[in-house]
């Protein structure tokens, strides 16, 4: 990994923020238009993944660390259970959408339904992580080839 | 048809399975079986000339959406399917990996004999 | 009451995650959280004794939305898992010590019995699908937990093979939805119960049956479909093939099978009977299969499969006998027999082996021929090892001999002598198997004493003492009282499959009342 072509980390970095945000958009949008927590959590991710491609282990590492996505995956999906016991505790009914019976909205705008977008947050920021962490640890479990049947993590290059 | 198509994949990805002797070649045969059945799902809600399961503000009466839609029930299903296999597939290639680290081979038959050798 | 149905999945998913932010160091919080958790779920499973329900998720009435349904036989699970769970956590306090990173261990349990909850109470067969591979997948990590080169083995090969069975349970659903149009397992029994849509579906529907009873005998591990229990069960961590085998995966594995074929499809005279001749042949198999093992808990995992035989043919003498609508007290003396031996199976085959593990972690001791004169230095383990070992091999007082002989005096009542004959003989067979090994725990000669390495922590006494209690406990259940009370709901809620039906069309529970057409979100 030590020759990297210039031309993939410049176009990575203009790319990584549009990726992004195209992301958080998907993940927004989930209830309006196709999509919603899982391919905008994916698309989110694969912003991370593309720094990781481009630049390496430590540069993905520095935007988003290692702890912080591990608490994300395991918050993400506490969002998402505790939206659903909060519609138990208000209505009684597990995951009934307390917010569209405060707050009913107008239909085709991006605040009409209710929990639903909170879910969406929650299962976007859930899949970001973990699907950067499964391809971070993968990266980590990498053979080098040198030695057969050694493994060494990237750290030890 | 789509149930001959989906059993062509689903035999092509059994025979796959049963055939091949490296690990990621097995892995990549699972994968075809499970996109099997999720083409059979999708194809399953498919109607031609549907529009995309979406209210929008064209359609927003009910009726007139269930006319025109495709079945967005298989869509969300095999988008729940999707991350199962998802998970299983990363599961999978995470453990071929430890296997190889161990053994320094993905061939199965290979791992086979090194287990062998290495209990007697 | 039973609004608290939901919580049966999301306390141990929320505690699963909890788990996952409890740093590495903080083993007495994850033991704490962990022990909390499978508490509280316990407690839930005691106060819906006896309830019936269907709730809605959501408010959302049946069509649309997504329902958990509680009847006997989901109790049953439930109490099964709950009681497995709570157990095995306990167990775990101590044994897991050995193992880094025990809140991942606690995590991937809970998320396991947060999967075995949802499918115990799930009312759709795609929810079912989804939790059977929550709880699996969990259980594949487990296996391989101790990345050790054969745990991973074991591991990949489960993993390789449950995801073919589970894309087969999947065709099968997706043939279902695709004749039908509807997922809901009323429904479905209704729509099926009044024919297929056209004449050529019904090979369709036969296709569907026969994909699904794949995949649920392979969760099952019942005999043609076995190969990944025994490497899985003898390399996982004892508390693992505890979990797995003794309530967790086979018994969901037998639960689902139950609910698919006996609701949905209805009962046939050749679902009976291919239930029937899996149940025999993995009985035999799994007795002379592990009559022959010199590792104690791969000759635990193979009697694991025989007495998972037991209660398939138990199953599927009920069901022929139904079908050919004769007498209905020997169905039902089959079915409650076989659902008998399944909680029966679920205390003494954990039992076994979270003995086995303690024997482990304290002696360091696999083979059953290095087990002489254990007894003397571990006598609550080895207690608690006899107790279990006398009800699996349905040594008289214990409940494993009267659910055994249910089985057997139904085949002989519906008249399936050669049946009754088989099962005495294999019983004897594994008599002689536990005999063997309890005898060489107690009596056998030290060639070398065995060494204890560190006592027996208090965390894994409570545990074993506790299911012990429970495996003397369940020999109760012969009690006509107790039975009716316990074991009579379950029967029905298989046989009756009218009044599920009716059940999850009427009960329309609904306080929310949406107004809004529901938008889907990605999950």
């Amino acid at each position: 990994m030590k020759n990297r072509s210039l031309i993939i980390e410049r176009v990575s970095r203009w790319m990584t923020p549009f990726i992004f945000l195209y992301g958080v958009y998907v993940v927004l949008y989930g209830h309006l238009s196709p999509g919603g927590g899982f391919p905008g959590g994916v698309i989110l991710s694969s912003a991370f993944i593309l720094i990781l491609l481009a630049k390496g282990k430590q540069q993905a590492l520095k935007n988003l660390p290692y702890g912080l996505a591990k608490k994300l995956d395991a918050i993400g999906a506490l969002a998402f259970i505790s939206v659903a016991l909060l519609g138990f505790v208000f209505t009684g009914v597990f995951f009934a959408n307390f917010l569209q019976q405060l707050w009913p909205g107008e239909p085709f705008h991006i605040l009409n339904a209710g929990t639903i977008i909170l879910n969406n947050i929650a299962i976007g920021l859930k899949v970001c992580a973990s699907l950067f962490l499964v391809l971070l640890f993968l990266s980590i479990l990498r053979i080098s080839f040198g030695k057969k049947g050694q493994m060494q993590s990237m750290e030890d290059r | 048809m789509v149930y001959i198509l989906a059993t062509i994949l689903l035999i092509v990805g059994l025979f796959g399975v049963f055939t091949q002797k490296n690990l990621i070649k097995i892995i990549i045969s699972v994968s075809i079986i499970e996109s099997a059945v999720n083409v059979f799902l999708i194809l399953v809600g498919y109607r031609s000339g549907g529009i995309a399961p979406l209210m929008t503000e064209q359609h927003s009466q009910a009726e007139v959406f269930a006319l025109h839609s495709v079945d967005p029930l298989p869509q969300a299903m095999i988008l729940t399917s999707i991350v199962i296999s998802l998970s299983i597939l990363a599961l999978m290639v995470a453990i071929s990996l430890r296997l190889y680290h161990v053994y320094g081979t993905y061939d199965i038959t290979e791992i086979r004999k090194a287990r062998l050798n290495s209990k007697s | 009451m039973t609004n608290l149905l939901p919580l049966m999945v999301a306390i141990p998913l929320a505690a699963g995650f909890v788990l996952a932010l409890i740093p590495r160091t903080g083993t007495r919080t994850c033991n704490a959280v962990a022990c909390g958790a499978s508490a509280a779920i316990l407690v839930i499973a005691l106060l819906l004794f006896g309830k019936t329900d269907a709730y809605q998720m959501g408010g959302w009435e049946i069509p649309i939305g997504i329902n958990l349904s509680l009847d006997g036989l989901s109790w049953l699970m439930l109490i099964i898992i709950a009681v497995v769970g709570f157990a095995v956590t306990l167990f775990s306090f101590a044994y897991m010590d050995t193992y880094t990173s025990k809140n991942r261990y606690y995590c991937i349990l809970m998320l396991m019995v947060a999967g075995m909850n949802g499918t115990a109470l799930s009312g759709d067969i795609f929810n079912r699908f989804v939790y059977v591979e929550i709880a699996v997948i969990a259980s594949y990590i487990l296996v391989g937990f101790g990345c050790e080169a054969d745990e991973l083995e074991a591991a990949l090969k489960y993993a390789v093979l449950g995801a073919i069975a589970s894309a087969l349970t999947l065709f099968g659903v997706a043939i279902l939805y695709a004749l039908y149009g509807t997922v809901n397992i009323a429904h479905l029994a209704e729509k099926i119960s009044s024919g297929p849509p056209v004449a050529a579906a019904a090979s369709s529907v036969f296709f569907a049956a026969v994909v699904m009873l794949a995949g649920f005998t392979y969760k099952s591990a019942a005999v043609p479909l076995h190969i990944w229990q025994p490497d899985a069960f003898s390399t996982a961590p004892a508390t693992v093939s505890a979990a797995l085998s003794g309530a967790l995966i086979q018994i969901v594995g037998i639960y689902a099978m139950i609910r698919t074929m006996f609701i949905v499809f209805g009962i046939t005279a050749s679902i009976g009977w291919i239930l029937l001749c899996i149940g025999m042949l993995s009985m035999a198999f799994g007795a002379v299969a592990g009559a022959k093992q010199s590792e104690l808990r791969r000759m635990l995992s193979y009697h694991s499969i025989s007495q998972i035989g037991y209660i398939l043919a138990g199953l599927g003498i009920g069901s022929i006998v139904i079908a050919s609508g004769e007498d209905s007290p020997v169905a039902a003396l089959a079915i409650i027999g076989a659902l008998f031996h399944m909680v029966n199976h679920a205390v003494f085959q954990p039992l076994l082996f979270l003995t086995a593990g303690s024997i482990e972690s304290s002696t360091k001791i696999r083979q059953i021929k290095n087990l002489a004169g254990v007894a003397r230095k571990k006598p609550l383990t080895s207690a608690a090892s006899l107790i279990a070992s006398c009800s699996i091999a349905g040594v008289p007082p214990f409940g494993g001999f009267f659910s055994k002989m249910m089985i057997i005096i139904a085949s002989a009542l519906a008249g399936y002598y050669l049946i009754a004959i088989t099962v005495v003989a294999i019983s004897i067979v594994t008599l002689v198997a536990f005999m063997r090994f309890q005898y060489k725990m107690f009596f056998g000669q030290e060639i070398e004493p065995a060494k204890i390495e560190k006592k027996t922590p208090i965390s894994m006494k409570v545990a074993m003492a506790a299911l012990s209690v429970i495996c003397i406990a369940t020999s109760l259940l012969a009690i006509p009282a107790v039975r009716s009370a316990v074991l009579e709901p379950a029967k029905e809620a298989i046989v009756d499959r009218e009044s599920y039906i009716n059940r999850l069309n009427t009960d329309n529970q609904s306080t929310a009342n949406p107004t809004n057409y529901k938008t889907e979100t990605g999950k």
